[in-house]
């Protein structure tokens, strides 16, 4: 193209130490790129079947419909999509927001990383992870954080607002990390290493720590973390 | 044993995160279960730099080329291949113990592992401690992922960590086995049950060895427990040999230690046996 600054017009095929990288150019209109995928696909049909490959926006903007499209053409050819990655920085966030691994190669060691935004309180929405989260790992979520699976001792669960845990805590969970003592951190079970929601701090016991063998709801009280058993009324009988 | 049959075998990686909980005793007990069933083994020492298995085996004498000399084209496959001197199916590539981890890269040992697997039943890769570099080559080329870890609250944290990189490395959940087992310290509390460490790790569970003094000195002496028919934990291994092969084996009993089965026996009428 000659145009006053060029403009990437065709969809590269990069190999990398990550493995293969389809590279998506920024200035033509999806239906091109769309037919750009289909012959480099076809071209190279035995070199990508089977294959994993990251979708590279590069500085390409994102759109769920494009990506969808275009899973829809790779999964037809056998090849999957391991990660969408992007190089502008709203870009990624946004491929995050959606639940989409932006990278490969290191385990999702944060699955979800938000800044935190500072004036943007929390609102309604939450993030939503089903998973356990094993040693290592850790989640931040900007708002209520939901996890479906267990939290294991050496793994960080952080929330703007509240967290649910469907499962057992053993691990480390901060629920209001912007200062909300409000917020609270439900679990199936809760024998943490570590709660904290705002500026407070609960540890398990150090020795004998007797835990709850029942749901549990941990909340603020006259400025202290306190942990109660969520009661479930018995209605018959 | 030169046949030239192609075999589709299966590459085994065992691993642990946590350093000194058996992986090295474990690689080389199972294996010589496998091979006294008649399978082809091929044991892959991947601890280079700190190499070992060859120890456990009672090989070291016979090593003339290693994993490093393999991958950087020094010498063959086969001059690096060291035949067990007990099993003639057992084998054994040996770790360089004069390079580091970073001698070898992941691709590299995914090639040496598609090379073996069409000459051997079961590829076994014994995996050094860690999660960096030496981690991630010796689960590069496996199908499947055995985690060691001992009922202790540091090596289960560890073997959790292990778990999430092979989760993310997108290989099929690893099995668990649980080393060094105590009953009588399980029995008063002093010691994490099988149940405990399944109840965090949440994997299936494939061997449960108990502890068993007669290991060290087997180890120090290069003769794998797995072949001596005396041994609760040779019994063990065996097996978790047999589970690989796809058997029905129930766990065994550990609530009854050593002594006391003895002193029931003796009691019972039968004779003093070791």
């Amino acid at each position: 193209m000659v145009d006053g600054e060029r403009l990437e017009t065709t969809v590269r095929v990069r190999g990398t130490q990550d493995g293969v990288r389809l590279v998506l150019p920024r200035g033509v209109p999806f239906s091109s790129v769309l037919a750009q995928v289909r012959e480099v696909l076809e071209s190279k049909a035995a070199f990508f079947r089977g294959a994993a490959l990251v979708l590279d926006y590069a500085e390409r903007e994102p759109s769920l419909d494009e990506i969808a499209a275009l899973q829809h053409l790779l999964d037809s050819r056998g090849v999957r999509i391991q990660a969408v990655s992007a190089e502008v920085p709203e870009h990624r966030e946004r491929l995050v927001r959606w639940g989409l691994r932006t990278e490969v190669g290191e385990p999702p060691r944060r699955l979800r990383l938000v800044e935190p935004s500072g004036e943007e309180g929390v609102d309604g929405s939450a993030t939503y992870v089903r998973r356990t989260l094993r040693s290592g790992m850790s989640v931040e979520a900007p708002g209520h954080l939901i996890v479906i699976g267990d939290v294991n001792p050496g793994a960080l669960v952080v929330a703007g607002g509240d967290v649910l845990v469907w499962g057992v805590v053993r691990g480390t969970v901060h629920a209001g990390r912007g200062g909300d003592t409000g917020a609270v951190i439900a679990a199936l079970r809760l024998a943490p290493m570590q709660l904290r929601i705002a500026q407070l701090v609960a540890r398990s016991p150090d020795r004998g720590g007797q835990l709850l063998d029942a749901p549990a709801l941990a909340r603020v009280v006259d400025g202290q973390i306190v942990i109660e058993p969520w009661r479930i009324e018995r209605r018959s009988s | 044993m030169e046949e030239q049959q192609e075999r589709n075998g299966r590459v085994i990686t065992i691993t642990s995160g946590k350093g000194g909980v058996g992986k090295t005793t474990t690689t080389a007990n199972v294996g010589a279960a496998l091979a006294a069933r008649g399978k082809s083994v091929v044991l892959v020492d991947a601890d280079i730099g700190l190499r070992n298995l060859d120890i456990v085996l009672g090989l070291e004498n016979r090593i003339v080329y290693d994993i490093v000399d393999v991958v950087e084209g020094r010498c063959r496959l086969r001059q690096a291949l060291i035949r067990d001197k007990r099993l003639s199916t057992l084998h054994l590539i040996p770790a360089a113990q004069t390079r580091d981890k970073e001698a070898v890269s992941p691709e590299q040992m995914q090639e040496l592992c598609r090379e073996l697997r069409q000459q051997f039943d079961f590829v076994l890769i014994d995996s050094p401690a860690g999660i960096e570099r030496g981690f991630r080559n010796a689960i590069a080329g496996a199908d499947e992922v055995l985690v060691v870890t001992n009922p202790e609250v540091s090596a289960v944290r560890d073997a959790d960590r292990i778990v999430g990189l092979v989760e993310a490395a997108e290989l099929p959940p690893p099995r668990l086995i649980v080393n060094r087992i105590d009953p009588e310290l399980v029995r008063r509390g002093d010691m994490l049950s099988v149940e405990d460490v399944l109840e965090i790790l949440a994997i299936p569970l494939i061997g449960v060895v108990p502890a068993d003094e007669t290991i060290v000195t087997a180890t120090n002496r290069g003769e794998p427990v797995a072949l001596d028919p005396q041994s609760r934990a040779g019994q063990a291994f065996r097996d978790i040999a047999a589970r690989l092969l796809g058997e029905e084996v129930p766990f065994q009993p550990l609530e009854m230690p050593d002594g006391v089965w003895r002193r029931m026996l003796r009691a019972l009428g039968f004779g003093g046996r070791a």
